[in-house]
């Protein structure tokens, strides 16, 4: 499923609420969960930064075995300068968080995408 | 609402409520210019209860300020998630001046409590919604009373014990755990109006159901204060902590100063959103808008205010008198009324 969000700092809090009842819903251990939510808090918040867009899509997919959790920003026209980009730094604490965290953006639409992956253990199912 | 509150506890000690990310970084600005001044900044971070990277930065900004005089930052008590990353990024980015306490400021004879009249006293009630009011009563509670780690409200809603609001989930959990027995210090509250303690809830079983379930949670001791408001109980604050004989004297005189000026702004909130809403009870709703507008409108003339300084001065008398804006409304058109009558004022 898919929601969108301002690209607003306020946005922060409804974003993580949105994870949390998520990840809440796949019954994860609270260190997964509070892991998840601060994962993709951190990866909007990254997205913030450096987008000047005016929405986030945050995208959620729960699997049997992982969950796949994707930001995305709507920026069509910017082109990405070196010092604009996201650094592989930024994105350490998320790195910690989850199992695969990977930054791109899409060549048919110049968006910018976080797409995070974190397996479930024998709590979690979909 | 704000995502995170600020409290100066001591000179060089603050405590952070709430969730400190990247909408709210500027909030930090006080706590950096005390950095800035040299020496030890303790924070109790007993009530954060989320931190992102950016506000994991802003620490590490603040603990490389304290390097340059030699000082630590300290933090108390952090919640076990937030405790991980407060270590993470100690050792990423090297930070040896951090250190994570788990003593318990609290109970220190020394701790200087936020100022919790000065802050009630701040409340725009119109600001909160009732369940807002409640919410904010319980956070400052948590925050303010010494011992407490989490506080509920409850309140009586058609004769039955609800949790209204708590100052986090533990303080949630363990407030919804008194309504289903019908049992527990708040329940006692509403029964007695007189406030209730159990130093330990390990071997006083004055609850039985309410204390096993309690200890499941954590909760080793607690405190159910009286919530009045114009003559009557009609709820109870109630702090928990995870220690047993966590409450003392001082902690009785903070929870009674902050239980009588948040039922109150409670009450007031209460009766703003009746009044406003017109949702449930529209005739006496339109009935206390009308009182409040006249009674706004007579300090308008007198006074020569605006209307929202003419509402602020209700709100105002209403809690340092400790009446109902719709009583103060009442009085001030009939003391208007009078002196009409008799020929006074036009």
């Amino acid at each position: 499923m898919k929601q969108n969000f301002p690209a607003d700092t306020t946005s922060l809090f409804p974003v993580r609420e949105f994870v949390r009842s998520r990840a809440l819903g796949i019954d994860l251990g609270p260190q997964e969960v509070n892991d998840i939510v601060l994962a993709v808090s951190d990866a909007c918040a990254l997205l913030l930064r450096h987008s000047l867009d005016t929405s986030i899509v945050l995208g959620w997919e729960a699997g049997n075995n992982e969950i796949v959790v994707t930001v995305e920003d709507q920026d069509e026209i910017r082109v990405w300068a070196e010092e604009g980009r996201i650094s592989p730094e930024e994105t350490s604490l998320i790195s910690d968080l989850v199992d695969n965290v990977k930054v791109e953006t899409l060549k048919e639409t110049g968006h910018t995408v976080i797409r995070m992956s974190k397996r479930l253990g024998k709590r979690g199912s979909a | 609402m704000d995502l995170l509150r600020i409290f100066q506890t001591e000179p060089r000690g603050f405590r952070l409520v709430g969730e400190l990310d990247l909408s709210c970084l500027d909030l930090m600005k006080p706590v950096e210019e005390t950095a800035s001044g040299g020496g030890d900044v303790h924070l109790d971070l007993t009530r954060l209860t989320f931190v992102d990277g950016a506000g994991l930065d802003r620490l590490a900004a603040l603990a490389r300020i304290l390097v340059t005089s030699s000082s630590r930052l300290v933090a108390l008590r952090p919640q076990r998630s937030i405790e991980r990353l407060l270590k993470r990024m100690a050792a990423v980015q090297k930070l040896d001046n951090l250190v994570i306490s788990r003593l318990s400021k609290m109970v220190d004879d020394s701790f200087e409590a936020p100022d919790l009249p000065r802050d009630l006293s701040r409340v725009m009630v119109s600001d909160y919604t009732p369940e807002g009011a409640c919410r904010l009563v319980a956070e400052l509670a948590a925050a303010g009373i010494p011992g407490a780690e989490s506080a509920s409200i409850t309140v009586r809603n058609a004769g039955h014990p609800i949790c209204a609001a708590a100052s986090d989930h533990l303080g949630d959990t363990v407030g919804a755990l008194e309504v289903q027995p019908n049992e527990g210090p708040s329940v006692e509250v509403l029964r007695t109006g007189r406030r209730q303690v159990s130093s330990s809830l390990v071997t006083q079983k004055r609850w039985p159901e309410f204390s096993n379930r309690a200890l499941y949670a954590g909760v080793a001791s607690v405190m159910s204060q009286p919530l009045p408001a114009h003559g009557s109980t009609f709820g109870a604050l109630t702090v928990f902590s995870t220690r047993e004989s966590a409450f003392n004297q001082s902690s009785f005189e903070r929870a009674a100063g902050l239980a009588a000026g948040g039922g109150v702004v409670i009450a007031n909130s209460n009766l703003y959103w009746q009044a406003t809403e017109l949702t449930d009870q529209p005739k006496e709703a339109l009935e206390s808008r009308a009182v409040i507008d006249q009674a706004k409108g007579i300090l308008m003339a007198k006074e020569r205010i605006s209307p929202d300084e003419a509402f602020s001065l209700l709100l105002k008398t209403s809690q340092n008198g400790n009446v109902k804006v719709r009583d103060i409304a009442l009085q001030i058109v009939a003391e208007a009324q009078g002196l009409r009558t008799k020929g006074i004022v036009a």
